[in-house]
Formats: C-alpha cells, sequence, structure tokens
C-alpha cells in the first residue's frame, strides 16, 4: 500500500488541464457481496474504443483524508476488490466510510484526470448468499432423513436390496473361525476426518463385535496415530458390546507408519506372516490398493473390499472376491446393523437419487431447448 | 455419560465445519479456524501415541521372543536411528547422514515398494480378463480397444483423419469419454450422496457403532 499524501493536491493543481487518456467510465464502488467484511469491490467500465496499455490506478480515502493507492490494475480488467491481505492488515475497517477515486495512465505514464467512484463501506455478512442452492439441497436431504426416521420411528419397515459383499462378511469372519486364523481390517491410508475412513471405522465397529462374539483374532493396521487411537475405541467398543471385553488385545490394532510405503510394506508382512482368512479393505486407498489385494490373494484370504476411489475400483474388483462400490461403501455400516433408524437414512439417500435425477433429466431438456439459465441455479460459487 | 459428551462434541464439530460453508463472518470464520487448531493440535500429539506403540508392540515381540522378533529389533532400531539424527544432527545439507540415509535407504525401498505394482497389475489383468462371462468379455474387449487406441501401434495398424470413426484411437476415445465417463459420474454421485447421509447420521447422533452402540 502506498501512502500518496500529494494526490489531492497534485488533481487540484492540473485538474483543468486537458488529459490524453480518457478515464474510466461510471466507476462504482460497493461493500464486496457474500464475504467476511473488510473489503470494497470498485468496479467501472472500459471507455469505447479501449486503448491498449492503460491501467486504472484505484486510490482510496478515509476518514483521515489521507489518500491511499490500493491497487493499479488493467482498464480492461473492470474490477478491483479492495480487502485486507492475509494478516489481516491493510484493507477497509468495518463500518467505516471510505471514499474511492480512479484514474487511468497509460505506457507512458499519462494519466487522466481522477473520477469519483462514490464512498462504500465494508461491511461483514452473516450468510453467503451465493451458496443458498446448497443450503436449500442440504436442508432438503436432512428433512428427507428426518422424515424417514420419525417413518422408521412409527414402526415403518425399509426394504434394502441385497448387498453381497456385506453378506458375505458374516461368511468370511466364520471361515476364520473355522480356520482358526486371525482377521485382517485395513482401514484406508486417509486421515479420520475422511469420510471414507469415517464410513470405515463404523463399519469396523460392527466387525468387531462379530469378531468378539466368535472370538476371531482381529488385526487392525493403520496409517496415522489418529486413525490408530479411533479404531483402538471403536475395537473396544465393539468387543464389549459383544460381551468380551477380556478378548481385546492391545497388539491387535496397530499403528504401522505414516509413510505410504513403509505401511504398504509392514501390510504385506503382516498378510504373508499370519496369513489371515480374510482380509477386509474398507476406506480410502491409493496405489498400495493393488499391492494388498495381490498380496491377499496370494496367501488365499477371502478379500472384501470398499471404496469411493473410483480410480483404485478396478483394481479392488479385479484382485478381491467382493468389493463395496461408492454408495455401497457408505451404506454398509447401516446394512449390516438392520437397525430400521439407520436404513432409514439410506432411503432419505435414495430420495435424494431421484431428485437429482429428476433435476438432471429437467436440466438436459431444458438446456437442449434453449433455458440455460436453469443450469445457473446449480452453479456453487 | 461419556456417549452424550461425545455425541455433543460430535454435533458441535459437524455443525461448525457446515456451517463454515455458508458463513463469511469474520468471527465465525476466527472460531472455526480455532476449532482446527484444537484438532492440529491433538492430531500432533497422537504421534506420540503412535510412537509408543510401535516400541510397546515391537518391544513385547522382542521381549517374548515372539517369531521374527529379529525384524522388530531392525524396525525399533531404524525407528530410533532416524528419530535421533533428526532431531540431534542437523539436516540441512544433504551430504548429513539423515538425508543420505532417506535418499538412499528409505527413498530406494519405497520405489521398490511401488515398482511392485507393474507386476501385480500383470497379474490382476490376467485374472480380471479371462472372458469367462459375457461381462468379462465385454471387459477384455473393451480393454483390448482402449489399449490399441492409446499407443502408436494402434494408431499405425488403424487410424488417421480418414479412418472409420477414427480407428482405434477414436475409438479409445469414445468409450473412455461416453460410456466410462457416465459409469464414473454414476459412482461419483452416489458416493457423493452416501458420504452426505453417513455424515448427517454421525453428526445428528443416529449412527453410534463408533462409539459401541448397536444403532
Amino acid at each position: 500500500m502506498i501512502r500518496l499524501p500529494g494526490i489531492a493536491a497534485a488533481a487540484a493543481l492540473i485538474g483543468t488541464a486537458a488529459f490524453a487518456v480518457e478515464p474510466p467510465v461510471s466507476p462504482r464502488s460497493f461493500d464486496t457481496a457474500n464475504d467476511g467484511g473488510r473489503s470494497v469491490t470498485v468496479e467501472w467500465d472500459a471507455p469505447v474504443p479501449a486503448e491498449p496499455g492503460v491501467d486504472v490506478i484505484v486510490v482510496r480515502t478515509g476518514a483521515d483524508g489521507e489518500p491511499v493507492e490500493v491497487g493499479r490494475v488493467p482498464m480492461t480488467d473492470g474490477k478491483l476488490v479492495d480487502r485486507s491481505g492475509a494478516d489481516g492488515n491493510g484493507g477497509p475497517e468495518n463500518g467505516v466510510p471510505y471514499e474511492y477515486r480512479l484514474s487511468a495512465v497509460d505506457a507512458t505514464g499519462t494519466e487522466s484526470a481522477a473520477v469519483s467512484a462514490g464512498s462504500a463501506v465494508a461491511r461483514p455478512q452473516l450468510f453467503n448468499r451465493d451458496r443458498f442452492n446448497v443450503l436449500i439441497l442440504l436442508l432438503l436431504i436432512i428433512s428427507f432423513v428426518l422424515i424417514n426416521v420419525v417413518r422408521a420411528r412409527n414402526g415403518a419397515k425399509f426394504f434394502v436390496r441385497r448387498l453381497a459383499p456385506v453378506d458375505a462378511m458374516d461368511e468370511a469372519i466364520g471361515r476364520a473361525t473355522e480356520m482358526g486364523r486371525p482377521v485382517l481390517y485395513v482401514p484406508g491410508i486417509e486421515e479420520v476426518e475422511d469420510i471414507q475412513t469415517i464410513a470405515s471405522m463404523l463399519i469396523l465397529g460392527r466387525i468387531a463385535r462379530k469378531t468378539a462374539e466368535l472370538e476371531v483374532p482381529l488385526r487392525v493396521p493403520t496409517r496415522t496415530p489418529f486413525v490408530m487411537a479411533v479404531a483402538d475405541e471403536v475395537v473396544r467398543a465393539g468387543y464389549m458390546a459383544a460381551g468380551r471385553p477380556d478378548a481385546y488385545r492391545e497388539d491387535d490394532v496397530r499403528f504401522i507408519s505414516s509413510e505410504q510405503f513403509a505401511y504398504c510394506a509392514g501390510v504385506n508382512g503382516m498378510i504373508l506372516r499370519d496369513r489371515p482368512a480374510a482380509n477386509f479393505y474398507l476406506g480410502r486407498f491409493f496405489a498400495e490398493s493393488l499391492i494388498f489385494a495381490e498380496t491377499g490373494f496370494a496367501a488365499g484370504s477371502i478379500q472384501i473390499a470398499g471404496t469411493a476411489e473410483v480410480t483404485q475400483l478396478p483394481f479392488f474388483i479385479a484382485a478381491c472376491d467382493y468389493t463395496l462400490i461408492g454408495e455401497e461403501f457408505f451404506a454398509a455400516g447401516a446394512y449390516l446393523s438392520q437397525d430400521e433408524m439407520l436404513l432409514s437414512t439410506l432411503k432419505a439417500a435414495d430420495w435424494t437419487k431421484v431428485l437429482l435425477v429428476t433435476l438432471l433429466l429437467t436440466g438436459s431438456l431444458l438446456m437442449s431447448l434453449g433455458y440455460p439459465e436453469f443450469r445457473e441455479w446449480f452453479v456453487v460459487r | 455419560m461419556k456417549r452424550a459428551v461425545s455425541l455433543t462434541l460430535t454435533f458441535i464439530a459437524g455443525f461448525l465445519m457446515m456451517a463454515d460453508f455458508f458463513v463469511p463472518h469474520a468471527s465465525f470464520r476466527g472460531v472455526v479456524a480455532e476449532v482446527r487448531q484444537w484438532g492440529l493440535i491433538v492430531v500432533a500429539f497422537t504421534y506420540v501415541l503412535g510412537v509408543a506403540n510401535v516400541a510397546q508392540v515391537h518391544g513385547r515381540r522382542i521381549s517374548r521372543r515372539e517369531s521374527d522378533w529379529f525384524n522388530s529389533i531392525v524396525l525399533v532400531g531404524s525407528m530410533a536411528g532416524m528419530a535421533g539424527l533428526g532431531i540431534f544432527h542437523s539436516h540441512d545439507s544433504p551430504d548429513s547422514p539423515f538425508i543420505w540415509l532417506f535418499n538412499h535407504v528409505y527413498d530406494p525401498l519405497s520405489s521398490t515398494m511401488f515398482a511392485l505394482l507393474a507386476f501385480f497389475i500383470t497379474s490382476a489383468a490376467y485374472r480380471a480378463f479371462r472372458a469367462r462371462s459375457v461381462e468379462a468379455a465385454l471387459l477384455l474387449g473393451a480393454a483390448i480397444l482402449v489399449m490399441l487406441g492409446q499407443v502408436p501401434v494402434g494408431a499405425a495398424i488403424w487410424g488417421g483423419e480418414d479412418a472409420f470413426l477414427g480407428g482405434f484411437p477414436g475409438i479409445k476415445d469414445w468409450i473412455m469419454s461416453v460410456p466410462n465417463m457416465a459409469a464414473k459420474r454414476a459412482i461419483l454421485m452416489g458416493a457423493a450422496l452416501g458420504a452426505i447421509s453417513t455424515g448427517i447420521r454421525v453428526i445428528l447422533g443416529i449412527e453410534r457403532a463408533h462409539l459401541g452402540g448397536g444403532g
């Protein structure tokens, strides 16, 4: 930010001189919409015909009367946003009126007369109106969930189609019981805030309960210590819920390494040494997906995978016995529980899907008929 | 009580993160940024737990002389050695022991693991492409066309501007951008809805499996 104490005086001195450069047309300034405050937008139109190489200098004057140059941008940009920096310094203060003046300057340094863009007051907004469309959709989804939860409470029964991979989970754990070998559960390689890891933890809770009931050792190698801490709690809780807290072993949930391929080598080592009867790969995976799945195949384990990572799905489908694809992976926790309250949320997701397909078909039709405005309602800014 | 506290904290954190998308006000953003900072601090502390877990698991294995206990000595020794060099030795220059070990030991080992993928892709592709059903035969046919369209020899066999349907490259482009893209988008949309539904379930406390509940 450059302070220009002499600008006002200089402008007054040369005010009547003839200028070779035309100033911006229709300058205006206003509070920047949908922001956190301390920001004013200055806009203008370029004179016609527009001269090439001409810039606009924007100067802000506050209550202290001190002019401050806030920026210099090409005339053709038509807009400059005066805002505070990332450190919170500079920019206009909230609630304080500022006068904005604009002048044009060409490549030779010749400057036009300054024109006023009026005054503006920066204010923070409580709601980003550009995201109203997202809010409506979110409220619709939440209301679908709540309606179905109420229906479930009133005794409604929900039909959910068979998910073969989830049905096979019990079978796989049963096989491990018969063979006297452990079950391996890999919860992906992402941090715990990732929704796929959260979904994986929900399934892990139910798998842990089942393994505790059948007294099968469960191994959960993790890539991040945070996932280890959460998985440890989840497995403990599963064992408690099964009435077998004594069966829980502290070594069952372990941290391997936060490095992707070191973790990969560690899990492969476990597969080859322990020869688990069943391997579950449920979560977010990247390059290691096929390495795990092929090693597990070589070890002769039943393998059930699930991820929403589109790039890794083909590898799991090729190398595993069963794969939960995208949405099925998120539905698995509710399906496993067969609890009507949880199944009701799957029904809400189905309602949302019907809504989205209807909107997609309507949009395709309207766009084809020459009404592109419909698309604008769904743009997220 | 423990469960009620967990559910309340989950709801508050989930609500804050969701509202952050809609509320631009600087004061609110400040609160959310503060909560995120707390999260980072908790994550940093969990690394202490992680190292303790590695030491505990492998220390026990060494002390009990369990199978492959020698591997555990190598692991704990490597961890302690790298941590010691990182903490007590300068690692600004590429010749420092820490960086040397990283570049000459860890990096090649990591690359070796990654390189295994080439062999695994071959064996997985062999199994996936065995035409034992109509679906597998379709997959095999599509894969052959895409592979031929992707490599120069495919275009040399059948390609060029005058070729019917654009030759192998044209067919490859159509497969990738029409049926493949349609399936991919359907999976992505389903996954996004599933993710939203799971998030709402957890935030509203309907899903409690992670707390040991049946619901």
